[in-house]
């Protein structure tokens, strides 16, 4: 098995049309078939040459991940990988296109083609993708629960018996007593197979929002809040706590560190795990992880220009370059009153976005900021970008994760040319 | 290769390709020879020397303090830290700017 970066493999028909979807990242909640057609749709159009010319592999890199399309005879498969590509991983992609034409297609094709059974059909392929890819990002700590009644417990293999929706992983590896590495295959392969789902997967790290959902939750006379009243009130009461630091952007583990001292950490975790299930919270996905990066970028940046330049010039200038921005959701975020600007830093205004839109939010967001550095006095442009070198340095670079940052260096680039080479 | 070494030398890789449109070739042909690092083709060689890597940046660092600000974030997206005199300057602003 090879440790790798994929999180979901594709397989279309060279029409297009989804045949096979698989996840092999847990994680990747944001991930469905039609995000990655979304994605595929839009890049079709300009590299229908390239797949016709049956060319071997190619890669289109969104910033936040990148699409490896690899045509095959009758089909085209696509792995969605975020982070640097492994070389080694390609050869077995194009052993398991080839078994898919060989061995599944014609199963496929005798189906009717319904969204439900992309995700779970042809099962027998599945094990086989788990036989050769490790599945990714599987932590310890996470809970393994049943999914449905209808899989008995001898049907779950050997960790079966210890899948109780309360014993994590790890504590399963030391009560089965099987070696470490078989458990999580275990789990991985059952995960596969759709027969479990996780609890307790969010990390430190993670950053949350929240959605349109979580408002059901706390108003007083909901439905939704009365029934979680009567099934699990410590809940209850806590959610609102948890709202109020959901901002975007804070972690996981700072909002822990900031209510744990009043509920227990497993509390805390049952709560969040409750709001993940329901919907009303979600994890940054990373393309969105990108635009809070360039959000943040925004603010520090605002902050040090008006501590270099008089604070009246820099309102009055992004006034100026925000008129001349057509994205309503860049615009729509950023408030300037009474002299005070603020961002807002919440993802509401991003739900249910086509993918294809956020990765063009990025860019909304980058230029923003470019046109907004070019707005400003060239006297004092270079200590400005010497206090912004600090500044980020200090507050923004230590925070996020080494993705997050992708695309952030086309500002620094045209700051460059701004100031040129003259030292 | 080291993941330090094999990071310096992908910034450097992507620094080459920016930096001739930002400075033009002249430009980065003398931050190349203040490093003394070789170009094969125009660009660093398959397993440059980590000194000569760790010369240019601080080298490109110097061109300006935007140049400094790319290397901070070129840096922080291959998770490697950045040689330390590049940014001792600034925390000497920082004191007495």
């Amino acid at each position: 098995m090879k440790d790798h970066n994929i999180q979901a493999i594709l397989i279309t028909d060279k029409g297009g049309v989804p045949l096979f979807f698989m996840k092999l990242d847990p994680k990747a909640v944001d991930i469905d078939p039609y995000l990655v057609s979304g994605f595929f749709a839009a890049l079709s159009d300009f590299s229908d040459e390239v797949i016709e010319q049956d060319s071997k592999i190619f890669q289109i890199d969104y910033g936040a991940r990148l699409f490896t399309v690899l045509p095959s005879e009758e089909s085209n498969l696509i792995a969605v990988s975020i982070n640097e590509w492994q070389p080694e991983v390609t050869p077995i992609l194009k052993s398991l296109i080839i078994e898919f034409e060989h061995s599944w297609l014609n199963e496929i094709q005798q189906e009717s083609t319904e969204s439900e059974q992309l995700v779970s059909r042809i099962p027998g392929f599945r094990e086989s993708i788990v036989q050769k890819l490790a599945f990714q990002h599987i932590s310890a700590k996470w809970i393994p629960f049943q999914e449905g009644a209808g899989i008995g417990l001898q049907d779950l293999g050997p960790v079966g018996e210890f899948i109780d929706g309360e014993t994590p992983i790890e504590k399963i590896i030391a009560r089965s007593g099987l070696p470490s590495e078989e458990v999580i295959d275990e789990v991985a392969r059952l995960w596969s197979m759709k027969a479990i789902r996780f609890r307790n997967m969010l990390d430190a790290s993670d950053i949350i929002v929240e959605t349109s959902n979580m408002r059901r939750l706390l108003q007083h006379s909901s439905q939704e809040r009365d029934e979680l009243e009567r099934r699990d009130p410590e809940i209850a009461s806590i959610i609102p706590r948890l709202s109020s630091l959901i901002d975007g952007k804070t972690s996981v583990g700072n909002i822990i560190g900031q209510i744990g001292k009043h509920h227990t950490k497993q509390t805390i975790h049952r709560a969040l795990d409750y709001l993940l299930d329901v919907g009303a919270i979600e994890t940054l996905s990373p393309e969105k992880r990108r635009i809070l990066v360039a959000k943040r970028a925004l603010g520090l940046t605002l902050q040090v220009a008006q501590e270099i330049y008089p604070p009246s010039t820099i309102t009055a200038n992004l006034e100026q370059v925000l008129s001349g921005i057509s994205a309503p959701e860049v615009t729509g975020e950023i408030k300037i009153f009474d002299g005070v600007i603020q961002i807002n830093y919440e993802f509401e205004l991003y739900e249910g976005l086509d993918p294809n839109r956020v990765m063009e939010l990025y860019a909304e967001w980058i230029s923003t900021m470019a046109r907004f550095a070019s707005s400003l006095e060239k006297d004092l442009l270079k200590d400005f970008v010497k206090a912004l070198v600090i500044k980020w340095n200090n507050e923004l670079l230590v925070h996020f994760q080494p993705a997050d940052f992708r695309g952030l260096e086309e500002f620094s680039y045209w700051l460059e040319m701004l100031i040129g080479g003259e030292n | 290769m080291s993941q330090r070494k094999s990071g310096f030398a992908r910034i450097v890789r992507t620094l080459v390709t920016r930096g001739h449109t930002i400075y033009g070739r002249e430009k980065l042909v003398d931050v190349f020879a203040e490093s003394g690092l070789e170009l094969i083709d125009g660009y660093p060689p398959e397993n440059p020397d980590l000194i000569a890597l760790t010369k240019f940046l601080v080298e490109y660092a110097k061109l300006s303090p935007a140049a400094k600000l790319t290397l901070l974030i070129l840096a922080r997206q291959q998770n490697v830290e950045l040689p330390k005199d590049i940014m001792k300057e600034e925390k000497r602003f920082f004191k007495f700017g």
